[in-house]
């Protein structure tokens, strides 16, 4: 059974507005390979030296690489900097 | 970038290292609180990164919640640098008083300089414009630009133009002068013109009227030259007389000069009156002492200069040097020698160069007075002008 969009994101489609502008859409924006920003940004699931997971409302974001670092973070964003290797997406099996 | 260092620079932030427990669940909860942190840094067991000093200690209780061991590793900014210093309390009040100094005395006028101005004296300009504000001291915003515009040039009628402009602290009068009109001779006041004194006519100039005399007569003081009532075929015509009379007269110059004289000496007793002038304002630096009744007075300033322009702060000292009258011979050589130096500035007054001769001289002392008395040739114009009744 296919499962139901949520209702924003519906409306969204419906009149053509663009993605995140009713739903809460995660957006990423990247610099290179050495910085990251992050808006829609519910939390920090891990912080660690090499890999920083952030949670999304669409799931997890990881964020993999070398001397990561936050350059700031508010409710609903964060800057991760350093030397990105990789990005993971997890979204929980949806 | 630099402008965000400055804002976190005003109310001061710590770099804040972390040990232990679960940092992202104190990262969490100050994402939720809005508290700002940045430069966040994560190696192995410790975190670190900075917040602003008024965010520390909301932060304190959440790190206790995350199990996290927190201490200030770093502190920057403003409250921390007024902080070093608070023991040197002369710092802050020098602070305050260059503020003070400042705030008070940059509004304010420093020099008035009055430029264009050729016949009408500086000094002359500069007091019609203190009477309209533009002093030394005077708030440069309150200035009425426009009023002594107007008023000035009505106080100073050989102006055609006068404004201030302002330049820093230096209030610059602007003036342009006005070009003289020629005089007209009015013609309308019928006149004669008449001898000034005895003497025998050389040449005769007429603009204007009759002439009555002829080259060669001897003219008596009074004695009609050139007339202004014209008798013609119309009747009496009456004119303004208007011309030039060079004629050949007798002169008499005396100058005396007393072989004892008295004059005012310092007896060594000075008075010395310093005074500090600061922005028109002048302090004096000595007691209430009234000068000596005789005296000479001698006055000394000494000014700040600044690129050409001389501030409004120095000293101007005042001696005043008490003086009485005593008696002093002077011998006849010096007394002729005096007589001949007075004569000389006499005729330099009264005749034009090359238009007298000596004819004679007599010299002699009498009671103590050297008296010398020249008898003169010239040729001067006797023309003088007597309105008709």
């Amino acid at each position: 059974m296919k499962r139901r969009q949520p209702v924003g994101q519906r409306v969204e489609r419906a009149m053509q507005l663009p993605e995140g502008t009713l739903s809460g859409t995660a957006f990423m924006e990247i610099e290179g390979n050495s910085r990251a920003v992050i808006t829609g940004c519910r939390g920090i699931q891990t912080y660690c030296e090499d890999c920083i997971c952030l949670r999304t409302c669409g799931g997890t974001v990881s964020f993999y690489g070398r001397d990561m670092e936050m350059g700031c973070l508010s409710s609903d964003g964060a800057t991760v900097t350093g030397c990105l290797q990789r990005i993971e997406f997890d979204t929980g099996g949806n | 970038m630099a402008l965000s260092r400055l804002w976190r620079w005003f109310p001061g932030w710590v770099r804040v290292e972390t040990e232990g427990g679960y940092p992202e669940r104190l990262l969490n909860a100050v994402a939720q609180e809005e508290i700002a942190v940045w430069n966040v840094r994560c190696r192995g067991e410790w975190m670190r990164f900075s917040c602003f000093v008024r965010d520390y200690r909301t932060l304190r209780p959440r790190a206790r919640r995350a199990c996290v061991r927190m201490r200030v590793r770093q502190k920057h900014g403003l409250p921390f640098w007024i902080h070093r210093y608070r023991h040197r309390k002369g710092l802050l009040v020098g602070l305050a008083v260059y503020v003070l100094i400042l705030a008070l005395l940059a509004p304010r006028i420093w020099v008035v300089q009055v430029v264009g101005n050729t016949d009408t004296s500086a000094e002359e300009i500069l007091a019609v414009a203190e009477d309209m504000g533009v002093r030394i001291g005077a708030r440069m915003d309150k200035l009425q630009i426009k009023q002594l515009e107007i008023m000035g040039l009505n106080r100073l009628p050989t102006l055609a133009w006068i404004s201030v402009n302002p330049s820093g602290s230096v209030a610059r009068v602007e003036v342009t002068e006005r070009k003289p009109t020629p005089q007209v001779l009015d013609l309308s006041v019928p006149s004669d013109i008449v001898a000034l004194r005895d003497g025998r006519v050389v040449s005769v100039t007429v603009v204007s009227g009759e002439k009555r005399v002829k080259v060669g007569e001897a003219v008596s003081a009074g004695t009609v030259l050139i007339g202004g009532r014209v008798e013609s075929e119309l009747g009496e015509q009456l004119y303004r007389a208007y011309g030039e009379v060079l004629a050949q007269t007798e002169r008499r110059i005396t100058v005396s000069v007393p072989l004892t004289y008295y004059p005012s000496v310092p007896d060594g007793f000075v008075s010395v009156c310093p005074t500090l002038t600061f922005l028109g304002w002048e302090i004096p630096l000595y007691a209430n002492v009234a000068p000596p009744e005789s005296h000479q007075l001698y006055e000394r300033a000494h000014f700040l200069q600044a690129n050409g322009l001389t501030l409004p702060l120095g000293i101007t000292t005042r001696y005043y040097l008490r003086t009485e009258q005593r008696p002093m011979q002077r011998t006849e050589a010096q007394a002729v020698e005096l007589a001949a130096a007075r004569l000389a500035a006499r005729e330099k007054e009264l005749f034009e160069a090359d238009s007298f001769e000596e004819i004679g001289r007599s010299e002699q002392v009498i009671d103590g007075v050297y008296t010398l008395s020249v008898q003169y040739r010239c040729v001067e114009n006797i023309a003088v002008e007597q309105p008709l009744m």
